[in-house]
């Protein structure tokens, strides 16, 4: 029985980090139809933005957290006005593609100018220890990570329903042109929506972060590649699908990592890829997606 | 058939002019330009099967590496000799281990594999659009790997698979590459061809007018996979050695660079960005290792090249999205330019 | 009476295709001026130029003194104009209120917004009843009512409605032009594209009529009523179909 809380609380924590991440990139799809690969690299910079920290000004280790959150935040809304707002009115395959450059571009940045091989970063000690709830030692940071996902996510909704902006995100997500003729900025919603993208990395990077213990160039690349799985397991730039897909596919990891036996571990992922492309074929509304008819805004 | 002889009589420029490099390498080359200029025919061949799916369809495809590591492995594990075999992939399945195949029969059964599961994967593929087809794309490339990395018996996993014998030189590469660019153009100037970018310029209107839309995707996807499989090959039996990641990101970024700079929607435009995006890359290449220029040595920086194929795609996308070529053939703009020559007089 | 809306010889291109060609058009302050014509004359294209939402390939448009030609779509309605667009377009995922407060996007007086919420409930009591259902739930009827509503939010200074008729039951459609003529009423200046002429002309000041592009006529709406050839050309529909139910 312990076992199995244990393991349900590693679940939620995996899930919970994957949700956020699939949820920055399902609020910028469903703005504008971008699908940013780049978003992995958000991690990245938060990263390197604690590393540098620590490396120049040795600020005390909780200052890191802020900072990362900050930096990725800061990124997101650049990478949207200097790379994605060139090609904002193209096909989105364009736009694809420029977020793939992008994340070359980043990447390399952090190899010329860092080195390639991943570098130490500190956290604050207290998130590495265990605690106790009842007979259970369980590790803080996945208490942590459960708790601060539920708290991003419902700061989310608040702003999706109780202000202005968001409301204008959410009608933006069908009609784009309409919420223009209310007045309504279209850089600021866009603005909006990466900035919001970047905090939920920001906030993901600080627990991965915490896991590795160390920052790389290309470390953001698996998660990423895993919240896209969630956004289409949910249904692409579904919000609530984002969310719902995050928390299965880190219950199934979770799941498939106790119960795969080792010789075919190796392929887990191609199994979780093989199920992605079956539903972008089968079910390409996804799991929880109600089926759009032609000519809703849609691909 | 008379589409057959006008993509012929379209491809022997190009051709001319590769089989002139190729002439040049040999006269006046050393090993290492050798080596350059047959990376660069691989790469032709490869750009000009991604431009058969992408360029006409206009989805963008993430996934065609798979295909050139599925027929290099397959050429591979035919062709390798079984001595060598014994060492590296004793537990081969099917008795592979004890089979050793000639370097054509082995091409040719690798490249019917690699259609074959282009077919299979294109039947699942094909019924997607936009964004949705893309990631499918990206799902194969990473089953793939994932494959080659984890079926140890067959493939050597992450290790290299060495020992290939080198069976092809650079005349092969440029045979190779200019029978590909003479399929990309029949395909483009096909009925199905010119179904197909109907449907890439517009879906809805393409499939109101009776495009099947799958089917014809289908035999791009099929063509286009066939193809880069013959990049797969030529890679292979020339290099001696392989490994998961030849056919990995670093890969699918260096030809989608190339497909982008040129032009994806035109075959000579796949021709010109893989041109320009190699001469790049080997100058890049040059400085990322830190030369000596005029006596003064230069840092090395690693990581220049990759900076170098990521400005490109995301320059090349924000200012001229069509390419350098847009959308014309070399004659549709040799055309024009007489025609605008004309009118100065 | 001074020109509110002046549009001077504008014309739109989609391509090749001239959707409109050098079309003149004056709304005066407190007018009501109807915009008719048959499928494709044009009348959405203007509409379109108006709201910033495609350039003009010709012309310009004056509003309140000051040529507004190349502002972004979300600077027109900061000048004063409300485009209540064809085919409703309500924002399906939110709710009536939440609709209602969007339209309000350029405003910041909470207080002024939360009024006239209240106000326009109290105008369309069927708003006020699913004042907290998604809008992709409400009938034709109710959503154009909802339409309206949200670009009354902006306290705009005119007002454009395109086609606020179309695809609603006769008894719907009036019920929007009683509701159109109690704006009228209030003193707001209206712009209505319409293929219902007779109920239009009834209601409106002035009229244009547009064909291929072009404005073939220009004047009273008693006018354009009284002309047999307009109708015969251009409006028949509209005029016998009401005539019939007269």
């Amino acid at each position: 029985m312990d076992y199995f809380l244990q393991q349900s609380l590693n679940a939620l924590s995996v899930g919970g980090e994957y949700a956020l991440l699939a949820l920055g990139l399902a609020i910028v799809f469903s703005v504008i139809r971008l699908v940013n690969f780049a978003h992995g690299e958000l991690i990245a910079l938060g990263g390197y933005a604690m590393y540098l920290s620590v490396l120049f000004a040795a600020p005390p280790v909780y200052a890191l957290i802020p900072i990362c959150i900050f930096v990725a935040m800061l990124s997101a809304v650049c990478f949207e006005r200097v790379a994605f707002r060139p090609v904002r009115n193209a096909p989105p395959t364009t736009g694809l593609l420029t977020a793939f450059g992008v994340s070359i571009l980043v990447q390399n940045i952090l190899v010329i100018f860092v080195a390639t091989r991943p570098k130490p970063v500190p956290t604050p000690d207290w998130m590495g220890g265990t605690m106790s709830i009842g007979d259970l030692d369980v590790p803080v940071v996945q208490v942590l990570e459960t708790i601060v996902t539920v708290v991003a996510i419902t700061g989310l909704l608040l702003l999706l329903r109780k202000t202005q902006i968001g409301l204008a995100m959410r009608a933006a997500a069908k009609d784009f042109v309409t919420v223009r003729m209310m007045g309504v900025r279209a850089n600021r919603v866009i603005m909006t929506a990466f900035a919001v993208s970047g905090l939920l990395a920001g906030i993901a990077a600080v627990f991965i972060i915490s896991r590795r213990g160390a920052v790389d160039p290309f470390m953001g690349f698996i998660p990423v590649l895993k919240a896209f799985v969630a956004c289409v397991l949910g249904g692409f730039g579904s919000l609530a699908g984002a969310l719902v897909g995050g928390l299965v596919l880190g219950c199934a990891e979770v799941f498939l990592q106790v119960v795969l036996p080792s010789q075919v571990a190796g392929f887990r992922d191609a199994f979780v890829f093989l199920m992605v492309g079956l539903i972008l074929v089968m079910k390409p509304e996804g799991l929880v997606g109600k089926k759009v008819e032609l000519g809703d805004k849609d691909e | 058939m008379s589409y057959l002889l006008l993509s012929a009589r379209r491809t022997v420029i190009p051709a001319i002019f590769l089989i002139l490099c190729c002439v040049a390498v040999v006269l006046f080359g050393e090993g290492y330009h050798v080596r350059v200029a047959y990376m660069f025919f691989v790469n032709l061949v490869i750009v000009a099967g991604l431009q058969v799916f992408m360029g006409n369809s206009n989805v963008a495809n993430l996934g065609h590496m798979s295909f050139a590591g599925i027929a290099a492995y397959a050429v591979a594990v035919l062709y390798t000799p079984t001595a060598l075999k014994a060492t590296l992939i004793p537990n081969a399945p099917f008795g592979l281990a004890t089979i050793q195949l000639d370097f054509v029969t082995a091409s040719v059964i690798a490249l019917a594999l690699t259609a074959v599961i282009g077919w299979l994967s294109g039947l699942a593929l094909c019924r997607l659009s936009g964004v949705a087809a893309t990631i499918g794309t990206l799902a194969l490339l990473v089953i793939v790997h994932v494959v080659f990395v984890n079926w140890i018996d067959i493939t050597r996993g992450p290790r290299a698979f060495f020992g290939i014998p080198v069976a092809l030189g650079l005349p092969w590469a440029v045979g190779a590459a200019v029978l590909a660019i003479f399929v990309a153009r029949w395909f483009r100037d096909s009925s199905d061809g010119l179904q197909l970018r109907a449907s890439g310029d517009n879906l809805l209107a393409a499939r109101s007018m009776g495009v099947n839309i799958q089917r014809v995707r289908l035999k791009a996807w099929v063509l286009s996979a066939t193809i880069v499989g013959m990049g797969g090959v030529l890679f292979a039996l020339f290099m001696g050695t392989i490994a998961p990641n030849s056919f990995y990101f670093t890969q699918t970024f260096l030809t989608i660079a190339m497909l982008i700079l040129g032009g994806m929607r035109s075959v000579s435009g796949a021709i010109t960005g893989t041109f320009i995006v190699a001469v790049g890359f080997e100058f890049v290449r040059t400085l990322e290792n830190g030369p000596e220029i005029l006596g003064v040595q230069l840092p090395t920086m690693f990581g220049l090249t990759g900076f170098f194929l990521g400005a490109i795609i995301v320059i090349f996308l924000a200012l001229r999205p069509d390419g350098l070529l847009g959308t014309d053939e070399f004659e549709d703009h040799w055309a024009a330019f007489r025609q605008r020559l004309r009118a100065r007089k | 009476m001074t020109a509110l809306l002046d549009v001077r010889s504008a014309s739109v291109r989609y391509g090749a295709i001239a959707a409109l060609r050098n079309v003149d058009l004056v709304v005066g302050e407190g007018e009501i001026v109807a915009l008719l014509g048959p499928n494709g004359a044009g009348k959405t294209s203007l509409v379109s130029a108006i709201a910033g939402i495609v350039p003009l390939a010709t012309g310009d448009v004056h509003f309140d003194g000051a040529n507004i030609s190349n502002l972004a779509v979300e600077d027109i309605v900061r000048r004063g104009i409300s485009v209540t667009p064809e085919g409703r377009r309500v924002f399906a995922d939110l709710t009536v209120t939440e609709n209602l407060q969007l339209g309000a996007a350029i405003r910041a007086d909470r207080q002024g917004v939360a009024d006239d919420i209240e106000r326009n409930f109290s105008m369309f009591p069927i708003l006020k009843a699913r004042a907290r259902s998604e809008a992709k739930t409400l009938s034709g009827g109710e959503q154009q009512m909802l339409a309206i509503a949200r670009s009354l939010m902006s306290k705009p200074r005119l007002l454009v409605l395109d086609e606020p008729s179309l695809g609603l039951a006769p008894k719907i459609v009036d019920q929007i032009f009683e509701l159109m003529a109690k704006l009228r009423d209030e003193g707001l200046t209206m712009l209505v594209v319409e293929q219902n002429a007779a109920e239009a002309l009834s209601f409106a000041d002035r009229a244009y009529v547009l064909n291929s592009g072009e404005c073939v006529y220009s004047g009273t709406a008693a006018e354009v009523a009284n002309s047999d050839d307009l109708i015969a050309h251009y409006l028949g529909d509209g005029i016998a179909t009401t005539a019939l139910t007269d």
